[in-house]
């Protein structure tokens, strides 16, 4: 892999973040530690949304303790820029955060996947052969924008807001609740040039409401953010 | 390669009760890129609305050059229109927009040894048949047809199938041609093809396979090439929402299929 794909991605003018997960702490630092210098990626994004196999398949995003012990295990592995991307599956959101971020993340990004399920009801049996599935798209934004909003108001480290994004509207409400930056997944498979379309959008969004940076609206909308201090 | 592309709706003919072939004017590229077996993601585009949110996959049954000047070259597609996404390609208006993706996925392969051909088709799985049919007739190779239903009403009309294709035909209720399956139509021709391909739904192939074993007779059975379907969200290999399970592990059927050899799949 490593030597297949960074090549590739080194010639393209978007820097590449790999997103990686694994099954023990170990296995995240080793991957890190093999990415560490390689040219043509940018940095690591842990999908912590999986469960860990030391820990008797506890979710490594959905305990603060052990959040914090695999992003300072890959810190510690890797120079690159280090993402922790966190779940929604939580009861408190904004703990895991404060908990990665003091463990060195760089940058935090939300949310992934949320768990649910569908039944046939003609077979009488769930839909997916594995019971439950992530649900993503439109449906989540939500939940994903509260979560933004929390965590904006708990760290200060940078945070990509993701989930259910299909426009420009849907970038600047994540803007507006404290993300730096924003991600699409699912929008992607309905249109391929979803994500080039809100950029000029949004460069055009900016113009029309002469500003300069986007900087200038991240956290507006967040009370919290801004009784931090932070941007 | 599979192109982005934008599809726009000419005309619809209902040539089924809950089925339309739909006409779409495409790109040449498009068009002479396609094969038997192909399909194209198509939607309406999230500015026309986020239901359904995702594209939807569907054979290309004709992929054709425009006949004249000022005619547009074509897709040809059979589609049923009791489903949402489907219902919407189906009321389009001429002019109409759809965001297209294709060709998508690994067709049929008529390799060059093949003369005689057994096609098998049921429900749109007609659809590509007839692409095929048309593909392999055009090439000089023999072809007769499968086509089962559950009655005569649901048999795409012989108008719309290759002339030169022998056609036998199979109603679960007997109301035309032979009264049963269309799989027990199967061991009178596993003499004479050289090759067999099927699009239907999975037990049909179950049934397929059960033929084939009870084979008894002295000749080496034809390889068998058959289509499987699942819900789609990218059509492209990525998201891992279609895989099957094969002998060889998990295959994507957008990009891996969604033809098969019939001895790969695990069918339960
Ligand atoms: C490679 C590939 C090729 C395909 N080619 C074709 C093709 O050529 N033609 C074609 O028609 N389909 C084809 N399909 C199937 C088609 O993509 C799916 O049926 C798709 O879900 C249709 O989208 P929809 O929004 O219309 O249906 P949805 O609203 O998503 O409905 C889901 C399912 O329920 C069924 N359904 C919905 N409403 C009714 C109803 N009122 N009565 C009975 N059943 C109902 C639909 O047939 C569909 O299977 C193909 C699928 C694949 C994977
Ligand atoms: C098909 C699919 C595959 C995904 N794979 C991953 C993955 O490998 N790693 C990860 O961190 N998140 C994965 N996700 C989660 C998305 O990156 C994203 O967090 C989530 O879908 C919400 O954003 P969206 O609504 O824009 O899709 C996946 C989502 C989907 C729908
Ligand atoms: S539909 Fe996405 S991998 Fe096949």
């Amino acid at each position: 892999m490593i030597a297949k794909y960074p090549p590739i991605w080194a010639r393209w003018d978007v820097p590449v973040i790999v997103n990686l997960a694994g099954d023990t702490v170990g296995e995240f630092a080793e991957m890190a530690a093999m990415l560490d210098e390689v040219q043509g990626v940018a940095g690591v994004e842990l999908n912590v949304s999986c469960p860990n196999v030391e820990a008797g398949g506890m979710f490594f995003g959905c305990d603060p303790g052990l959040a914090a012990e695999v992003t300072a295990a890959v810190r510690a592995a890797t120079t690159l820029p280090v993402i922790v991307k966190l779940t929604p599956n939580v009861t408190d959101v904004a703990a895991v955060a404060r908990a990665v971020a003091d463990a060195g993340a760089d940058a935090l990004s939300l949310i992934n996947t949320l768990l649910g399920l569908a039944i046939d009801v003609r077979r009488r049996r769930p839909v997916l052969g594995n019971v439950t599935g992530g649900l993503s798209g439109p449906a989540v934004k939500p939940v994903a924008l509260r979560m933004v909003y929390q965590v904006a108001a708990a760290v200060d480290v940078p945070i990509i807001g993701l989930g259910g994004i299909t426009g420009l509207d849907d970038a600047l409400e994540f803007l507006m609740a404290g993300a730096s930056a924003v991600q699409v997944g699912t929008a992607t498979f309905a249109d391929l040039g979803m994500v080039t379309r809100i950029i000029d959008d949004l460069a055009a969004w900016l113009a029309r409401e002469g500003l300069t940076s986007v900087r200038e609206i991240v956290g507006v909308a967040n009370a919290g953010r801004g009784a931090r201090g932070a941007e | 390669m599979p192109q982005q592309f934008t599809a726009t709706f000419i005309e619809r003919e209902e040539a089924l009760p809950r089925n339309a072939i739909v006409r779409l004017a495409a790109p040449r590229a498009v068009v002479d890129a396609a094969a038997p077996g192909q399909f194209v993601m198509l939607h309406q585009g999230l500015a026309a609305g986020r239901d359904p949110l995702l594209p939807r996959p569907f054979s290309i049954m004709r992929a054709t050059r425009a006949r004249g000047a000022g005619e547009p070259d074509s897709l040809e597609l059979l589609v049923f229109t009791g489903g949402r996404g489907a219902g919407r390609l189906v009321e389009a208006r001429p002019g109409e927009p759809f965001a297209a993706l294709g060709p998508l996925g690994s067709g049929y392969q008529l390799g060059g040894r093949v003369s005689r051909a057994l096609l098998l088709a049921v429900g749109h799985g007609i659809a590509p048949i007839v692409a095929l049919a048309e593909a392999a007739l055009a090439r000089g190779v023999a072809v007769t047809m499968l086509v089962g239903a559950n009655s005569a009403d649901q048999l795409l009309p012989l108008p719309y199938l290759p002339t030169d294709a022998e056609i036998a035909v199979a109603t679960a209720d007997g109301s035309r041609g032979h009264h049963g399956a269309v799989t027990d139509l199967v061991p009178e021709y596993l003499e004479w093809a050289d090759g067999i391909y099927a699009y239907a739904p999975e037990p049909v192939y179950v049934a397929l396979r059960e033929a084939l074993r009870a084979y008894r007779g002295a000749r080496t059975l034809p390889p068998v090439q058959v289509a499987i379907e699942r819900g789609m969200a990218c059509g492209v290999g990525v998201c891992l929402g279609c895989v099957v399970q094969t002998k060889g592990g998990l295959k994507t059927v957008c990009r891996d299929g969604p033809v098969f050899p019939l001895e790969q799949v695990v069918l339960d």
